[in-house]
């Protein structure tokens, strides 16, 4: 499994939202790579960037507002910043597709849940659908839009609806009628249809309960897994990164500052970022007792006024001159495992935890 | 020497609906000692919200006796004044649960003001801004609006309005859910220190197993409007009798990388309704150990040191 295909590179990315006042930096300079088949999860509080990083990733920032103003973003080699509108319908929701955090907002409450999967294989049709067309005779070709004739997209629906767990006889049920948690199947269904490479998940179980967001987890690692799809799960919580991503990304005020394999990030003996381990003491533990919680002092920035040099000094109890004056530049602590901190660059000399 | 705050007997919360009786809050018997943190856990429509507010009679339940140092809360001549300063409530969304017009000052200010309990503006201001000193609010914000400020310090107001009473008990409807988690962290810890200070017993409602382990002494399990299990933080944890405990504990995702390619152990289904549910096991439907004689109705019953639990299999499965 050496030489895997990288499927998505974004480099060097920065994004801003234009606001009256000030402009707001949401996105500053992030790096990332993912491999075909490949979970990473991207972790961050609110305001971190995360879901600005999936909307530029899918040409979504709002328009006149959000702006890349530098760096590029290739999937499968094809830079998607400078893709034509027309060709971007065509990627997203087939090559790539997002899963959005709130089931009750991102269906349509007057087209019943069949149709509305339906609508993605309208439009997209599915990979296997196109493969068996090429070989039929030309007579037989459907000419439709995506040429899924209807039986085809009825059997596909009843298909990615027993995929994700329900009976495809609710099909003709209205969003409203159904639970949270088959909401949010609903949704994983209709961003599965058409096969993607890449699945975008922007926390989709942070509404549902435990025991139906460990359902959902399971099933979106297991179908990852069956269609060797990439992931990008985007969550606040550390739990659900354990359960589904093989890397991991701790973002902070736009930047990554710490990526690494999953082992390296939860393994509290390495050396990590300081905002990393603050993150880590904040949570109460289900398995350990913990007297009291060691909460990082402060509140993440303003991202219309960064602060100076490095984005988390103000909050940083390492914090010293070197910090304020200058950005860090990102340090290789291990094979894979990269840290943005003054304390582990090498002109520093100390080692620090 | 434990005293007991709050004891709550037989409490039901029955909503009628045009598709039948919604069962909220079906017989729950549970007590809180002063001091002390009782967690009730539960998912989405387990009535656990529902039970705080009866408990402050927010919502009048349909019977039952709460009894507040051996005052029933219920009663009509209750001395509700009385009950309102020393039983609060803290709402889980900081955002809709504080007035977008007033300022941090008249928000704390506006319990005080209901109740009549300074006799000078001088009183005021101190009582005022001493409480905002003891949940981390600077002075210079008093003047500030809720929109001015973010969810952790609009939660610490919540908390302040509440405390600024004086009270012995609060109950905490899901109050860190809305936060990140570091601020969640900082709230928990400031409720944790003004309870060791103040000495103010909490009943803490919350989905987070998490949470719940880290601030409760004894934690009570909701299942569709029933206490299923009922025990010692550290007996539940360690010693989970009732399946749906055991199933909420394994559901909860782990920060630990070695939990990524284990074994999962899920319940299937969803909470069934709680639409006049059927005598017997409410469970029944999604349990994995279900066998006929879960369909009779059952009972809590002691399986240990103050461990109670709602299963007739209790003793087969828990080991």
């Amino acid at each position: 499994m050496d030489r895997e295909e990288t499927l998505l590179k974004i480099d060097d990315l920065y994004v801003k939202y234009r606001t009256v006042d000030d402009d707001v930096y949401a996105v500053n300079g992030v790096d990332l790579e993912l491999k075909r088949g490949e979970a990473v999860g991207i972790v961050g509080e609110t305001g971190a960037g995360k879901t600005t990083l999936a909307l530029s990733i899918l040409g979504l920032l709002p328009k006149g507002v959000g702006e890349v103003y530098r760096g590029d973003i290739y999937f499968k080699g094809q830079d998607l910043l400078n893709t034509q509108e027309k060709k971007m319908r065509e990627i997203r929701g087939a090559q790539i597709s997002m899963i959005f955090q709130d089931p009750m907002t991102s269906l349509n409450p007057v087209f019943t849940v069949g149709d509305q999967i339906a609508e993605v294989l309208k439009l997209h049709g599915t990979k296997q659908y196109a493969r068996e067309q090429e070989n039929a005779p030309k007579s037989d070709r459907n000419e439709n839009k995506a040429g899924m004739s209807r039986e085809a997209i009825d059997a596909r629906v009843d298909e990615i609806l027993e995929l994700v767990g329900i009976e495809s006889s609710r099909k003709i049920c209205y969003p409203h009628q159904l639970s949270g948690g088959m909401k949010q199947r609903i949704v994983i269904a209709m961003a599965l249809a058409c096969e993607p490479d890449l699945l975008i998940a922007d926390e989709p179980t942070t509404a549902l309960d435990v025991t139906i967001q460990s359902q959902v987890l399971a099933m979106i690692d297991d179908i990852q897994k069956r269609y060797n799809t990439s992931l990008i799960m985007i969550t606040h919580d550390f739990g659900v990164v354990a359960e589904t991503c093989d890397k991991v990304a701790i973002m902070y005020a736009g930047e990554i500052i710490e990526y690494g394999t999953l082992e390296q990030i939860f393994d509290r003996s390495l050396p990590h970022h300081p905002y990393t381990v603050g993150l880590f003491n904040s949570i109460p533990d289900l398995t350990s007792d913990k007297p009291r919680l060691e909460p990082i002092s402060g509140l993440t920035p303003d991202p219309a006024h960064l602060p100076e040099g490095c984005y988390f000094s103000p909050r940083c109890p390492y914090c010293t001159e070197r910090c304020t004056a200058a950005a860090p530049s990102v340090t290789q602590l291990e094979e894979g495992h990269i840290v943005k901190c003054h304390r582990f660059s090498a002109e520093s000399g100390t080692e620090g935890r | 020497m434990e005293h007991r705050l709050l004891e709550i007997h037989d409490l039901v919360k029955y909503f009628p609906t045009n598709a039948g009786v919604v069962h909220a809050v079906d017989h729950v018997d549970l007590a809180v000692d002063a001091g002390k943190t009782l967690g009730v856990v539960g998912e989405s429509g387990c009535g656990k919200s529902t039970l705080g507010r009866c408990l402050l009679n927010l919502i009048r339940p349909t019977s039952g006796q709460v009894l507040f140092e051996g005052q029933d809360v219920l009663a009509k001549k209750a001395d509700k004044k009385l009950l309102k300063q020393q039983m609060q409530i803290i709402f889980q969304d900081p955002y809709s649960s504080l007035d977008p017009r007033k300022t941090v000052f008249n928000l704390i200010a506006e319990p005080l003001k209901i109740n009549h309990l300074c006799s000078s503006k001088q009183e005021m201001e101190e009582k005022i801004y001493r409480i905002m000193e003891t949940v981390g609010l600077a002075e210079r914000l008093a003047g500030s609006y809720p929109h001015e400020l973010d969810g952790g310090r609009r939660q610490r107001i919540g908390v302040a309005r509440a405390l600024v009473m004086k009270p012995k008990f609060i109950v905490c409807d899901e109050p860190v859910s809305a936060l990140d988690v570091s601020i969640q962290a900082q709230i928990l810890n400031l409720m944790m220190d003004i309870q060791e200070e103040l000495g103010v017993a909490y009943m803490f409602i919350t989905h987070d197993l998490s949470v719940v382990r880290h601030i409760s002494h004894s934690i009570a399990v909701m299942y569709l409007g029933e206490v299923v299990e009922q025990a010692p933080k550290k007996e539940l944890f360690a010693n989970p009798k009732h399946p749906y405990t055991q199933a909420l504990l394994a559901a909860v995702p782990v920060a630990d990388a070695s939990r990524r390619n284990r074994e999962r152990k899920l319940i299937q289904g969803e909470v069934t309704s709680p639409i006049d549910p059927k005598p017997g096991c409410r469970f029944y439907a999604r349990c994995p150990y279900a066998e006929p004689k879960c369909q009779e109705p059952t009972e809590l019953r002691a399986v240990g040191d103050g461990h109670v639990v709602r299963c007739v299999r209790a003793e087969e499965i828990g080991s």
